[in-house]
């Protein structure tokens, strides 16, 4: 018990680990608040190929800032290096996209790898200047977050939050409708590209602590965790900024436990709560559509029952399996159709129920005679009708009825019940 | 000032790439009108009601409201979108669509007032979708769903409005709520134009009809327009079974 204590209580103690969840914190917010918009606009592969673009922005930012400062603020130079680079993504992206035969994810694709590739070159070629190693940009260090690099990340989160409540109604108007956001005027091309580089923004203030692919996942899976929890969108931001700071929390225990990589165990928490939620969710979750499936009573096996409790039959006698003839049986209780079960399994229908399942017997003696009137033997047409019988729309019925120029009795010499109406 | 044509167009071309969506169209449509755009697919009907909205790039030629640049006066045209144009999945609800219809009337730094949340709640009871007000857009049926967005048009207390195929799929009691809408936004004073499919129905809901396919074919009061000559030049033959008969 009290190792469980300590287990729990143990990692506060150390100031990395305390320095970690706030780091970490801060930029899940923001990535999970942004994020919601990101998958709304179905902008995720952009937000993958605008995290890997800036690298050589990044590269180029530092060896130019510590060129103008040695050893100075660098962390403003990866900033705009990495601004700039986002946009030079974004502009290349739209204009190669216009070119016939290449669509737009083909231009992302290329454009991103090309760019990556062009930093990884830049780096690697003046490795000796840069401090910054390819590895730390994949996987981050959020046990080595220094205040410089939190004061980062406070001052990008705030500025990613307060541009999306000040301008929250721009935002979702373009995304919902861009025509009629146009038709207002709205800047719709600007709001694009202000989301695109506050998607730069928190990948750069980000990718030190957890790296590129994982800031990715911290764009795109709380908020795509919370689009199944919620149909409205402010609340779909609160529980995506909720999911990532448990992400963020759990992920960094995790790591604790398992001694693994800070960046990693936060994504696989992260991924983890997701598929939790993707099975549990209460509308759009697996297991609801999953219950909701079993929860539908085919229409026939309601319809054989009513007509076994009009002949008077036994319904545990019919060819049904057991679960279904319950459930029928529940919905025709729901639905006020039955009085009652008998000993001998005789359902006793209400007036209601008994006036129903004089329908699907006039139903099925009506086809019976229709089939027999084109020519069918009274035995095929008595077996296709114990089908045919569910299709009992009164339109046809009463064109049957017509056709057979309104029979009192059935092809057996049983009399059809006339349509009684409620 | 009443004489000055509430849409007025003038030599309007525009292309796409290098594909001519609409070549020199040029009509005049009186404030108050309610005008069927009618023409087969990809003739350029949606836009016709795009370069209404003033963000349609133009080769050449013109396009004013009410005599005045369209894109002097923005945010005078409320717009229906086709029903296929909405993710019907994004997280709103029937009253935070129907709210949008102001969006155009607040400045960025202002949040929506009270008056505003009035004439929404007034607009959604007009179309008689109050109950249904919490419900996302997602939930409701399709004839339902066209009564919202008609909602959010009538919240933008435009002068001009224009639907593009309201009419589409949708069931008998919603055709009749929409044909009883575009009958009160006339009278009101209100001018409509719609992008419509059935020519059947044509002359039921509209005053005119424009007949389009790229250049501008005819525009009048349908049963002048719509005779069986024209419009079998128009949509190639792809006619059958004509009947509106006088």
């Amino acid at each position: 018990m009290t190792a469980l204590i300590d287990a729990i209580v143990e990692p506060w103690t150390h100031a990395y680990f305390v320095k970690g969840v706030l780091g970490g914190s801060i930029i899940a917010v923001a990535c999970a608040v942004l994020g919601c918009y990101i998958i709304l606009r179905k902008m995720a592969f952009i937000g993958d190929a605008m995290s890997h673009a800036l690298l050589p922005g990044v590269g180029i930012g530092y060896l130019v800032m510590n060129a103008l400062l040695p050893g100075g603020f660098t962390s403003g130079g990866l900033l705009l290096g990495a601004l700039i680079a986002a946009v030079l993504t974004s502009v290349s992206i739209s204009a190669l996209s216009q070119v016939n035969r290449v669509a737009e994810d083909t231009a992302i694709g290329i454009v991103y790898t090309g760019l990556f590739a062009f930093g990884v070159v830049i780096l690697t070629r003046f490795q000796q200047y840069i401090n910054i190693d390819l590895n730390h940009f994949f996987q981050g260090d959020i046990y080595g977050v220094s205040w410089e690099d939190m004061w980062l990340s406070a001052v990008v989160g705030s500025v990613v939050l307060g541009t999306i409540v000040i301008f929250y109604r721009y935002f979702t108007l373009v995304s919902f409708d861009p025509t009629m956001a146009a038709s207002l005027g709205f800047p719709t091309r600007l709001i694009h590209t202000i989301l695109t580089g506050m998607i730069a923004l928190v990948c750069v203030a980000g990718i030190s602590m957890v790296g590129v692919i994982m800031i990715v996942g911290l764009l795109i899976t709380p908020a795509a965790l919370a689009y199944l929890l919620t149909d409205r969108l402010p609340r779909m931001m609160v529980i995506a900024a909720l999911m990532g700071i448990l992400s963020v929390i759990s992920g960094l225990y995790f790591s604790e436990w398992v001694n693994a990589s800070g960046g990693g165990a936060i994504m696989f928490m992260g991924f983890v709560l997701f598929l939790v939620g993707l099975c549990l969710a209460p509308r759009h979750g697996l297991l609801a559509n999953w219950m909701r499936r079993r929860a539908l009573v085919p229409q026939v096996d309601v319809e054989d029952l009513l007509k076994s409790a009009h002949e008077g039959r036994d319904h545990r006698a019919l060819p049904i399996v057991p679960s279904r003839v319950r459930r029928a049986l529940r919905m025709l209780r729901a639905d006020g159709l039955v009085e009652g079960v008998s000993d001998d399994g005789v359902i006793a229908l209400t007036e209601k129920g008994r006036r129903e399942a004089a329908h699907i017997e006039r139903s099925h003696q009506l086809w019976e005679a229709h089939l027999v009137q084109k020519g069918m033997t009274p035995d095929e047409a008595h077996r296709a009708a114990e089908r045919l019988e569910h299709l009992h729309d009164s339109h046809v019925l009463a064109h049957f009825d017509d056709e057979l120029d309104h029979p009192n009795r059935d092809t057996h010499g049983v009399e059809i019940p006339r349509e009684t109406s409620d | 000032m009443s004489d000055v044509p509430a849409i007025s167009i003038r030599n309007l071309t525009v292309s796409y790439g290098r594909k001519p969506v609409l070549v020199d169209v040029s009509l005049d449509i009186p404030k108050g009108s309610v005008v069927g755009i009618l023409g087969p697919n990809g003739a350029g009907k949606s836009t016709l009601i795009k370069s209404v909205m003033g963000f349609v790039p133009r080769d050449f030629g013109s396009v004013h409201l009410f005599g005045e640049r369209v894109d002097h006066v923005r945010g005078r045209v409320a717009y229906v979108p086709q029903r296929g144009q909405i993710d019907w999945n994004f997280p709103v609800t029937v009253r935070d669509v129907v709210t949008m219809g102001r969006y155009g009337f607040v400045p960025w730094y202002r949040s929506l007032s009270r008056n505003d949340h009035a004439i929404a709640e007034a607009a959604l009871e007009d179309v008689r979708m109050t109950a249904f007000k919490d419900r996302q857009i997602g939930q409701l049926s399709g004839g339902q769903q066209q009564r919202v967005f008609m909602a959010r048009a009538l919240a933008q207390e435009s002068d001009i409005l224009l639907l593009d195929e309201p009419f589409a799929g949708v069931d008998a009691a919603t055709e009749r709520a929409i044909a009883g809408l575009l009958n009160q936004s006339k009278e009101q004073g209100k001018t409509v134009m719609v992008v419509h499919h059935d020519l059947e129905t044509a002359a039921e809901f509209f005053d005119r009809v424009i007949v389009v396919n790229r250049r501008l074919f005819a525009y009048g009061p349908p049963r002048e327009v719509m005779v069986p000559e024209l419009l079998v030049e128009v949509y190639g033959g792809k006619l059958r079974n004509l009947s509106w008969n006088t």
